[in-house]
């Protein structure tokens, strides 16, 4: 396989998968009482297999083209009315859409064939077969990489009256890969094409010709079928793309009404070859002069009811009088060149930082505006090249929609996936990390949190659960929760099991929270039953390690009988921090900006002399952290001590150091080997100056702070 | 790559593409065929198209082909198809560009046999 063909198939693997996933969502949507009339969705999803079985057949991938044939051909049916979605036959096709990516997974490996599938291809298109019923007989093989046209008119099976269609295609169609003369061929697969005819004359001579530009404008005449089959034909082509159907017999005035927006775009009148073709006549471009009082065309195509109009419109860009509106442009780029953009932008930042300080050195005014001007740039740079890897969780929430309905399936039970805020946008690398954690959350809240419907009635619930996703930000980070409203956590069983592990001597006195933290432990489990869900108690101890090493945290919250919350909080992004640097002596610590509330110097009355962790500033009562006691830094206090007044959680924190250094923009160094584990510390930053600054992680720090004073407070009691 | 073979022969200049006739090859083959018929090495009344090698067509390649042949005309050169290729033939059936006498706006004259 060469290079661009390689090229080719990495990009269908990618956009096959989207593709399937699209079409798994409108079975789903279906499923959960969608209108399954709706034509929108019904187009879109034979649109998704149509695309499959198309770019599997371009890039070679037969096993795929053969199977996805069937498929299309099933809702093929759907769209034409002969048949409806629903039941059996929608959980054979979501089948499909698995094995539609167990196929692309093969070709991934090399496997273009299929081999070891085959038998599975099978046993799901003969169960595609007994839903199509006795008249099934559409199925049948493919023969690849394409079958031969077949006339529509041998084929005996078309029926309908006819049409004339007139396209002028949009200048880019082939520059996007969208040839005019492959959506012909397939309409003369379907139907009987009895004249065409090119305007040649509208192309520009050699000279003056880019030949990449499209000046394609083509007439048709079909003897068979109707305006569907022009609609299916041409329906990819969208931007810029103007076309016109009417009836073989359809009275000038009505061809004129269509015709009209194509006029603009042939304006030297009705092009001579289609004229000398038959395919218009001087009286369907322009009423005869001789008949002044002819009503207009316009009039004449409104007095025509919309829906049995033969001259309707096929698509909505279609004798409309305006190009169809732009379609989101988007450009498909390797995530490894992201991620590579990003390091560099990192390593601009570091470099530029450095400029910065000897800018400053240098006390020349010139240099350091100009310098100034550079981080302003450079800043911009960096903002921009995170943002293109940002993406919006709803994605990675929807796919939850097919294991929330299969689980629910095999457990018996009713529930219901309500997402929330899946517009929120985080770092791609986030959202591919946190896919395993949540799963094991949402399968852990179907499993044990949700109840079957008799106990859900029985305790005055509605019969169906709810299982809800939602995502937000809050104070620069993203919280992403999974909630339930099952039948909670039961103390009782958490406590009885852990005394029974040894985890806890027993539980008088300890706060609910503490107790529901407890099934964050290593090899925890209260399931009576283990299933192939859950509750094999290897989970929820993985799933907390996993947040942390994203520098996320994990809460949970629970009330018997009314259900579960589990609460993740996530940084934005895993490679670019805005801080505020303080100092402790010549030591250097970063704390993340957003967490920041206010920067003060320490009042001398602020120190509560009974309370030795406690802050009294202006009234308010703060617990804080002395960074000079925490990391054991040699030396006296500063005598005029600062403190960062940070906000965590809804927990405001003093940070006490010795000098405020002000605002940074810094590139994360992950802690790696030995110190990965340290607590309080996320990460490392190399400053301007070549020194290095410790991230703080202020979230753990003020637990860790918190859970210190509390065992001390015993102490201090008792003594 | 497609590639243009140029050979004149008093005022015939015959024009043979190798190759294929995609979007892929049209930029490079807009270039090639105005060099050639820019600067003949003698006045040319006609011109003669060999399409025996093409394999692939499409679209673009169509459009090439009518924009050259529009062009010849309005030079009062005459366009002619020595030898067509049932891909270009394919393509330009699909658009309505060919019947008996022309493909593409070059006038057909029967196959020219094997080009030496």
């Amino acid at each position: 396989m060469n290079i661009d063909m390689q090229l080719a198939v990495n990009t269908f693997l990618v956009e096959g998968r989207e593709l399937a996933h699209e079409l798994e969502d409108g079975l789903l949507q279906l499923e959960q009482g969608h209108d399954p009339q709706d034509r929108d969705l019904i187009n879109a999803m034979f649109r998704a297999a149509h695309t499959i079985k198309g770019s599997a057949g371009i890039v070679g991938i037969d096993s795929l083209t053969r199977f996805t044939h069937d498929v299309e051909s099933l809702l093929d049916r759907v769209r034409s009315g002969e048949m409806h979605l629903a039941g059996d036959t929608i959980t054979r096709l979501l089948g499909c859409c698995d094995h539609i990516n167990h196929l692309l997974d093969l070709a991934e490996r090399g496997d273009m064939q299929g081999q070891g599938l085959s038998a599975r291809s099978q046993e799901l298109l003969d169960g595609l077969q007994a839903s199509m019923g006795p008249c099934a007989n559409a199925l049948k093989p493919v023969v690849t990489p394409a079958a031969p046209a077949v006339p529509a008119a041998h084929t005996g099976g078309r029926t309908g009256q006819g049409f004339r269609v007139w396209a002028v295609f949009g200048k880019d169609c082939l520059r996007d890969g969208m040839d005019p003369v492959s959506a012909i061929c397939y309409l003369g697969e379907k139907v009987a094409l009895k004249r065409r005819s090119l305007v040649c004359s509208r192309i520009p001579e050699l000279s003056r010709l880019d030949p990449e530009d499209c000046w394609i404008a083509v007439a048709l005449e079909a003897e068979t079928g109707d305006v569907s089959d022009v609609r299916d034909a041409f329906e990819f082509f969208r931007e810029g793309t103007v076309m016109a159907v009417a009836r073989p017999d359809a009275d000038p005035a009505e061809v004129r009404a269509q015709i009209e927006p194509l006029k603009a775009l042939l304006p030297d009148g009705p092009p001579a070859a289609w004229l000398e073709a038959g395919l218009i006549r001087s009286e369907d471009w322009e009423p005869p002069s001789s008949s002044p009082s002819a009503p207009s065309a316009q009039p004449a195509a409104a007095k025509a009811p919309a829906a049995t109009n033969p001259t309707a419109p096929a698509n909505p860009h279609m004798g409309s009088g305006h190009a169809a509106p732009a379609a989101a442009r988007f450009v498909r780029v390797p995530a490894d060149r992201l991620d590579e953009l990003i390091v560099q932008v990192g390593e601009l930042v570091i470099a530029s930082a450095g400029v910065d300080v000897l800018a400053r050195e240098t006390r020349h005014t010139r240099l350091q505006e100009a310098v100034g001007a550079l981080m302003q740039l450079i800043d911009g740079i960096q903002s921009g090249a995170l943002q293109l890897r940002m993406v919006p969780i709803g994605e990675t929430f929807s796919r939850f929609q097919r294991v929330v309905r299969d689980v629910s399936q095999e457990l018996g039970k009713k529930i219901q996936l309500d997402i929330v805020g899946g517009d929120t946008e985080l770092d791609k690398a986030m959202v591919e990390r946190i896919g395993d954690p949540l799963m094991h959350l949402v399968r852990n809240a179907m499993d044990h949190g949700l109840e079957p419907p008799q106990e859900r009635l029985a305790a005055g619930k509605p019969e169906q659960g709810t299982l809800r996703l939602r995502a937000f930000h809050d104070s620069g980070s993203v919280v992403v929760e999974v909630s339930d409203d099952g039948r909670g956590l039961s103390r009782d069983r958490i406590v009885a099991k852990a005394v029974e592990r040894g985890l806890i001597a027993n539980a008088d006195g300890m706060p609910d929270q503490d107790v529901w933290q407890l099934i964050f432990e290593p090899g925890f489990s209260t399931a009576e039953q283990v299933t192939n869900l859950s509750g094999r108690g290897v989970g929820m101890d993985v799933v907390k390690r996993s947040i942390e090493s994203l520098r996320g945290t994990i809460t949970l919250n629970s009330r018997p009988g009314q259900g579960t919350l589990m609460q993740m909080r996530l940084p934005l992004t895993l490679a670019i921090l805005d801080g505020f640097m303080v100092g402790v002596g010549s030591a250097r610590f970063i704390v993340p900006l957003d967490m920041v509330v206010e920067c003060i110097e320490l009042p001398a009355d602020a120190m509560i002399p009974d309370q030795a962790q406690y802050l009294n500033l202006r009234g308010e009562v703060l617990p804080y952290i002395c960074l000079r006691e925490v990391f054991a830094i040699e030396g006296t206090r500063s005598r005029r001590p600062s403190v960062v007044v940070t906000r965590c959680a809804d927990l405001k924190t003093g940070v006490l150091v010795d000098n405020l250094h002000g605002e940074i923009q810094t590139v994360i160094k992950p802690m790696t080997g030995i110190f990965r584990h340290l607590r309080g510390i996320s990460g490392t930053s190399i400053l301007g100056s070549g020194d290095i600054a410790l991230i703080l992680d202020i979230h753990h720090m003020v637990q860790s702070t918190l859970e210190r004073t509390a065992r001390q407070a015993p102490t201090t009691v008792s003594s | 790559m497609s590639e243009l073979h140029t050979h004149q022969d008093g005022d015939r200049l015959s024009l043979r593409i190798e190759g294929s006739l995609t979007i892929a090859d049209v930029t490079s083959l807009r270039l090639a065929m105005l060099a050639a018929l820019t600067a003949p090495p003698q006045p040319v009344k006609e011109v003669v198209l060999d399409l025996h090698a093409v394999g692939e067509a499409d679209g673009a390649g169509v459009q090439l082909l009518a924009s050259a042949a529009q062009w010849l005309r309005d030079l009062h050169v005459r366009p002619v198809l020595g030898n067509s290729a049932p891909g270009v033939d394919q393509v330009a059936n699909a658009l309505g560009a060919a019947d008996e006498g022309q493909c593409c706006g070059f006038e057909r004259v029967g196959d020219q046999g094997e080009p030496s």
